[in-house]
């Protein structure tokens, strides 16, 4: 079967291993998502949410579901992962398609402005509205499309398809049955050529995802570079020294929440956290100076060549 | 050491009502034709030509494997970021595209005539079948190092004779102006490294900023583009 590769929610898709009409109803899932969740569509829930702070609201189904599964991790994390900071990356200059973002010129980091006490966001279920206090923006970006995969994934297995992957920029879930070949997963070095290594994921279903404050990084004024992963305690990009972190487990949406944990942080206190958080999953940690940590669970391989390419 | 803990006041979340059932949020429309499918393997052969037998089995041991990186920017400015990869062998034949952006591929020269023309013209695409258009037409690419490969066959999935081949990568900066990069690679027993040199058509397209640097290439010898070695990386996003 062939692969396909499109772009959906701002990054590269592929999807391999899948017939054309199973790749056909996970980018209708995808797009979907993207239609419900783009901070950059005026249309869409997360727009309309974020432009009318201080009123209710009317959302969508999905909108709700994936609200409160935020919400749950933000709860369980200590507010680490936090889908708030949509006004914080705006004031960053990140406030449209990243491609427009990094090609504009170096950006002013102004200090963040101060928190209002206790901020109240409302959900109301019964008549399906949400009320932001003003100041506050959601921005549900890595998380959701790690949801909106993961969906995608389990709605495949579930009509029987025994194999198949869904890497969107790089987040991906991947499946396959006992005696299938494994699925060959690189890990890319943020800032060397070579990849740090190679998963072989056993048979099921896995998921991995990563964070990187490499890649999506843009220029500041007088020197150095912002990027997208914000620590909450701050509110600046955050600078724990892990720029990069890539998490395994069984949930794609909790692996964007936990690699985003292990960036802000650091390569001492993340993995640490990640023990008690969810001591099943495993991790990759590259540390600023391109020094690398695993955990034992991620059973690193070593790449056979420096990169690959999709069945 | 910044102060961990001036911001972290956690926004009180309330929810009333009942929890709605999800799942069965999303209408698919399964019977939707997918899209293009990109894969850069050999294309089928045309009008029921198969390889000569001894080709064949030069197929089955394979010459090994060509890696061309290169650094992609992204250009702020209409009529620009197309760019075209592409292997002619040592007498400039064409012998295979192994990544032209989309909107070029797949036609848009109708509209942008300035676009990616040397490729076009070197590899006739306006009258390339449509499955090497499929193979070779990809969604623009995040700005990045990139890697693409070539398995050492042609445009009809016929293994190319050891040998010196060029490689090259054609940009379009700004509407008409272009940055070329070309280099050479030789295929046999031995591995190789190469390195492509770039100009600017014309001269002048320089001062319309980078879009392709750092263009190399590698040959492993006897190596397979074999998909069971790495299928996607995981990279952050």
């Amino acid at each position: 079967m062939r692969a396909l590769r499109g772009r959906v929610m701002g990054t590269e898709l592929l999807l391999a291993g899948l017939g054309p009409g199973e790749q056909a109803a996970v980018l209708g899932r995808l797009r979907e998502v993207e239609r419900v969740f783009s901070r950059f569509r005026p249309g869409s829930d997360v727009s309309r949410a974020n432009a009318s702070a201080g009123a209710w609201v009317e959302v969508s189904e999905p909108f709700l579901a994936v609200l409160e599964e935020a919400c749950g991790h933000y709860a369980r994390t200590g507010g680490l992962f936090c889908p708030f900071l949509g006004a914080e990356l705006a004031r960053l200059g990140y406030d449209t398609d990243f491609g427009v973002v990094a090609a504009r010129g170096p950006v002013r980091e102004e200090p963040p402005p101060p928190v209002p006490e206790r901020p109240v966001i409302e959900v109301d279920r019964e008549r399906r509205r949400v009320r932001l206090p003003p100041g506050l923006a959601v921005d549900l970006g890595g998380f959701v499309k790690g949801w909106g995969v993961q969906r995608a994934a389990e709605a495949l297995r579930s009509d029987g398809v025994a194999r198949g992957l869904i890497d969107a920029g790089g987040d991906l879930v991947a499946w396959r049955a006992p005696g299938d070949p494994p699925w060959r997963i690189g890990v890319e070095h943020p800032l060397r050529p070579e990849p740090v290594g190679v998963l072989e994921p056993a048979a099921g279903l896995v998921a991995v995802a990563t964070s990187s404050t490499v890649r999506r990084s843009w220029a500041a004024e007088g020197g150095g570079r912002l990027h997208h992963i914000l620590d909450p305690r701050t509110g600046r990009p955050a600078r724990s020294g892990c720029v990069q972190a890539t998490v395994v487990g069984a949930d794609l949406a909790a692996a964007e929440v936990h690699a985003t944990c292990l960036v802000i942080l650091g390569m001492e206190e993340g993995p640490a956290w990640l023990a008690r958080a969810d001591p099943s999953a495993a991790w990759i940690c590259v540390g600023a100076e391109g020094e690398m940590r695993a955990s034992e669970g991620a059973a690193l391989r070593e790449a056979r060549t420096s990169k690959g390419r999709a069945s | 050491m910044p102060d961990r803990t001036h911001r972290l006041v956690l926004p009180l979340v309330v929810v009333t009502g009942v929890a709605a059932a999800t799942g069965a949020a999303y209408v698919v429309e399964r019977g939707e034709a997918p899209p293009a499918a990109v894969t850069a393997g050999p294309a089928p052969l045309r009008d029921g030509q198969a390889p000569e037998p001894d080709r064949q089995a030069v197929a089955a041991q394979g010459l090994g494997l060509v890696e061309i990186e290169y650094v992609l920017h992204r250009i702020p400015t209409h009529a620009s970021n197309q760019i075209a990869v592409w292997i002619e062998d040592e007498r400039g034949g064409y012998v295979r595209t192994l990544f032209a952006t989309s909107f070029t591929a797949n036609g848009g020269y109708a509209r942008r005539p300035m676009s990616l023309p040397l490729w076009r013209e070197t590899a006739r695409w306006e009258s390339a079948p449509e499955a090497e258009v499929e193979a070779a037409s990809r969604p623009a690419q995040e700005p990045g190092r990139h890697t693409l490969y070539w398995d050492g066959t042609d445009r009809r999935g016929v293994p190319v004779p050891p040998g010196s081949y060029t490689y090259r990568v054609e940009g379009n900066l700004y509407w008409e102006n272009r940055v070329l990069f070309t280099g050479t690679i030789v295929l046999g027993d031995t591995p190789r490294e190469s390195r492509a040199t770039a100009v600017h058509l014309p001269e002048s397209a320089r001062e319309h900023g980078v879009l392709v640097e750092d263009v190399t290439a590698r040959f492993s010898p006897g190596e397979r583009l074999d998909p069971a070695l790495v299928t996607t990386f995981t990279r952050g996003s």
